[in-house]
């Protein structure tokens, strides 16, 4: 008689407490020895429930919170949370405030990306890049904090305009980070992107096909990373956007597949390049003169009534804004809802985190670079 | 002293509260374990350009079970306290905690509104140092670290008599 | 296409039984919007299949799913996106406050089911047929659901005290 022998099932607990899960995320993997055989993410770890503050608080109240949902790209939040409350209102922001949104907004994309290639690394066990990435971070956050006044949680674009001022010498020492970023990330990049270890960490792992990517909500690096052409900068610009002239890196599949792990991390490095050739054409684009608190609204008192949902590029995709106003005296939101680009990437993992080793649910994460601040609210 | 003379050059005497105490405060271990934006305050003051090496606690251990002191940095949630607990409980004695940022010291901007927001993680666990700040800058938590530091230089093995 | 043929051609396929009306903006008492078409709750899992598949609409992605709490009513708010045609609209279904029901779209977008969750978690609107009805944020034993306008917060919750003593009451009360 023949007997087949069964092994069990495994049930292993990835998180909260984890050094790779970006923050506090739990993951129940049910896996069969090295083989992850179902994926199930708990959330709300983090939930610190920003939706109801945004009905409790009067619209420039909101903004520091905006900050900290998304704590490593707090510019873009600010500006998403701004553009929506402005077409609310139909304030149109002058152009000199424009010019200072992209650059600090760019300026923070490139910090933003730093984190996640940098922890993406550090995710696959390279430790170099990380503190090479962090040296050009802390001179960005010197910059930010120079024209915002503080180091990570900047406040600093309001409604209708900016909070700061900057001069001259600003303005020259941005130019001059410019220059010296891009030896600096070319470094990285010979470093890590391909390295031997990395690129069979990161090759092939993790396929996300371009339908795929569309139905669970991709959005930004993640969805080009599948070979989408796709980047709200470009076919829906906002801002000063349709000014500048950069391109949209697209994933190739130049290590493996279309849509891997190893294509969503370089279009992240890509991406910074770009970033800096926007930077530096907005710095010859900027005129210093003008008043930046111009169409900064003295009161919310005549908020018209009415909804709209605004949306715009964030470093981790589409931002988008849903406030719902009840219109007359009162000058907090009926509701606002936001629509966060890492919630809506994560809400693949559990697809595609079946039948892979468990080592490349580790790249699977670190490559879709979520921030929980964001994914919970 | 009155050693000096009877003992050997390159001897030097203490005592066993001073050894102990050195020992301790010089290779503080933190539990690599953030929570929010802090957290990312607290991974710049461990990289380059603040580099807690200088002062003996940049081993951050992923397991609890390796730690001399955690450092609570950011919003502790109520879903997390509960993780958060445990986590202190399975740390080895003697443990410390730096709580970091207003969040964890008092529910910070959450205070009010935040019906998910733990106020204050002194609430479940014990907290040696406060540092204030949202996020507080990376000197601030190097200055908690000092702190900590005299706090343990201070400690005792004695057992004080209870009359 | 515009609005107004998107509307019609729902219309067209599923009845006015099922496709209520069509907002464009500042009409119907309202000074900004989008243009938004108000269904009928039940009737979304179809429609959602429709939108998504029909060659004229191809709504390939869902941008964003949000509750709102309309004091009498509770409503789910869809903002579809095309990325092949680059259109876009809105729908909203409103379902009764005492037993909210929405027919679910997670079969048809797959963000939809994480979205719809987090619609339940913090609004307790149900969706039928919904694969994996779950809470998301806060876990299965909260009381209560938070961003109904009418939500007490909780004094206690496992042990530990939610609302400070010298705080209860001025809770979540708008200042
Ligand atoms: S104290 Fe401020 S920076 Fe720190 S976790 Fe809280 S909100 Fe974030």
């Amino acid at each position: 008689m023949e007997h087949k022998i069964e092994t069990d099932f495994m049930i292993i607990n990835m998180g909260p407490q984890h050094p790779s899960t970006h923050g506090v995320l739990r993951l129940e993997l049910k896996t069969d020895g090295e083989i992850v055989m179902a994926c199930r993410p708990f959330l709300g770890y983090l939930h610190r429930c920003f939706e109801k503050h945004c009905e409790s608080l009067d619209y420039l109240k909101i903004i520091p919170f905006t900050d900290r949902m998304d704590y490593l790209a707090s510019m873009n939040n600010n500006w998403a949370f701004c553009i929506a409350i402005e077409k609310l209102m139909g304030i149109k922001v002058s152009e000199k405030c424009e010019y200072l949104r992209v650059i600090v907004g760019e300026l923070n994309r490139i910090a933003s990306h730093i984190i996640a290639f940098g922890t993406f690394g550090l995710d696959i066990g390279a430790f170099t890049p990380f503190l090479l990435a962090f040296i050009q971070r802390e001179k960005i956050f010197d910059l930010l904090e120079e024209a915002s006044g503080a180091r990570m949680l900047y406040n600093y674009i309001w409604v209708g305009g900016v909070a700061r001022d900057v001069d001259g010498d600003w303005l020259k020492k941005t130019k001059k980070f410019c220059q010296e970023f891009k030896p600096a990330l070319d470094e990285v990049d010979e470093l890590l992107s391909l390295n031997k270890i990395f690129v069979e960490r990161t090759a092939n792992v993790g396929v996300v096909t371009k339908e795929m990517a569309i139905s669970y909500g991709f959005t930004g690096p993640n969805l080009r990373g599948s070979g989408v052409n796709w980047d709200l900068r470009k076919n829906e610009p906002y801002s000063l956007y349709t000014k500048f002239d950069f391109n949209i890196p697209v994933g190739a599949g130049e290590q493996g597949q279309v849509g891997d792990c190893w294509d969503r991390y370089i279009i992240r490095i890509r991406e910074c390049r770009e970033s800096i050739k926007i930077i530096e054409q907005a710095l010859e684009g900027i005129s210093l003169e003008g008043d930046i608190y111009e169409t900064v609204p003295k009161n919310f008192n005549k908020m018209p009534k009415g909804e709209v949902y605004a949306r715009s590029e964030t470093p981790r995709g589409e931002m988008g804004i849903y406030v719902v106003s009840e219109g007359g005296k009162a000058p907090v939101p009926y509701r606002v809802k936001v629509r966060s680009p890492a919630f809506c990437s994560l809400s693949i993992l559990e697809e595609i985190c079946k039948g892979v080793m468990i080592s490349d649910v580790i790249a699977i994460l670190g490559s879709v670079d979520i921030v929980l601040g964001e994914v919970d609210r | 002293m009155s050693l000096d003379g009877i003992l050997e050059e390159g001897v030097i005497t203490t005592t066993v509260d001073g050894v102990l105490n050195w020992a301790k405060k010089s290779s503080i271990w933190p539990m690599g374990f953030g929570l929010a934006c802090c957290a990312i305050e607290m991974m710049a003051t461990g990289a380059s350009r603040f580099d807690m090496a200088r002062f003996g606690c940049e081993v951050f251990r992923p397991s609890p079970r390796q730690c001399d002191l955690m450092i609570v940095a950011g919003t502790v949630t109520m879903k997390m306290a509960v993780r958060v607990k445990r986590l202190y409980e399975q740390m080895p004695e003697p443990k410390y905690v730096i709580s970091m940022g207003s969040c964890s010291n008092c529910g910070g901007p959450y205070w009010q509104h935040g019906y998910h927001v733990l106020k204050g993680v002194d609430r479940i666990i014990p907290v040696d140092v406060y540092v204030p700040g949202c996020p507080p800058r990376p000197e601030a938590l190097l200055e908690g670290i000092f702190k900590l530091q005299e706090k343990i230089n201070q400690q005792t093995i004695a057992k004080k008599l209870v009359v | 296409m515009t609005p107004e043929e998107i509307f019609d051609k729902l219309k067209e396929k599923f009845g006015e039984g099922k496709i209520l009306r069509l907002t464009l903006p500042s009409q119907n008492g309202f000074d900004v919007c989008d243009p938004f078409i108000d269904v009928e709750p039940l009737a979304m899992t179809e429609l959602a299949d429709f939108l998504k598949h029909d060659k004229d609409l191809a709504f390939d992605q869902c941008c964003c799913i949000s509750g709102v709490d309309l004091k009498d009513d509770l409503q789910v708010v869809y903002h579809l996106f095309s990325m092949s045609k680059l259109h876009k609209i809105c729908i909203k279904a409103t379902a009764k406050r005492d037993n909210p029901i929405v027919g679910t779209t997670a079969h048809t977008w797959g963000v939809a089911n994480w979205l719809e969750r987090e619609t339940w978690d913090m609004f307790g609107i149900k969706f039928k047929d919904h694969p994996d009805h779950r809470r998301i944020l806060l876990e299965e034993d909260w009381e209560g659901f938070p961003l109904r306008k009418d939500y007490k917060f909780p004094r206690f919750w496992r042990g530990m005290e939610v609302t400070p003593e010298e705080e209860e009451g001025t809770y979540g009360t708008q200042d």
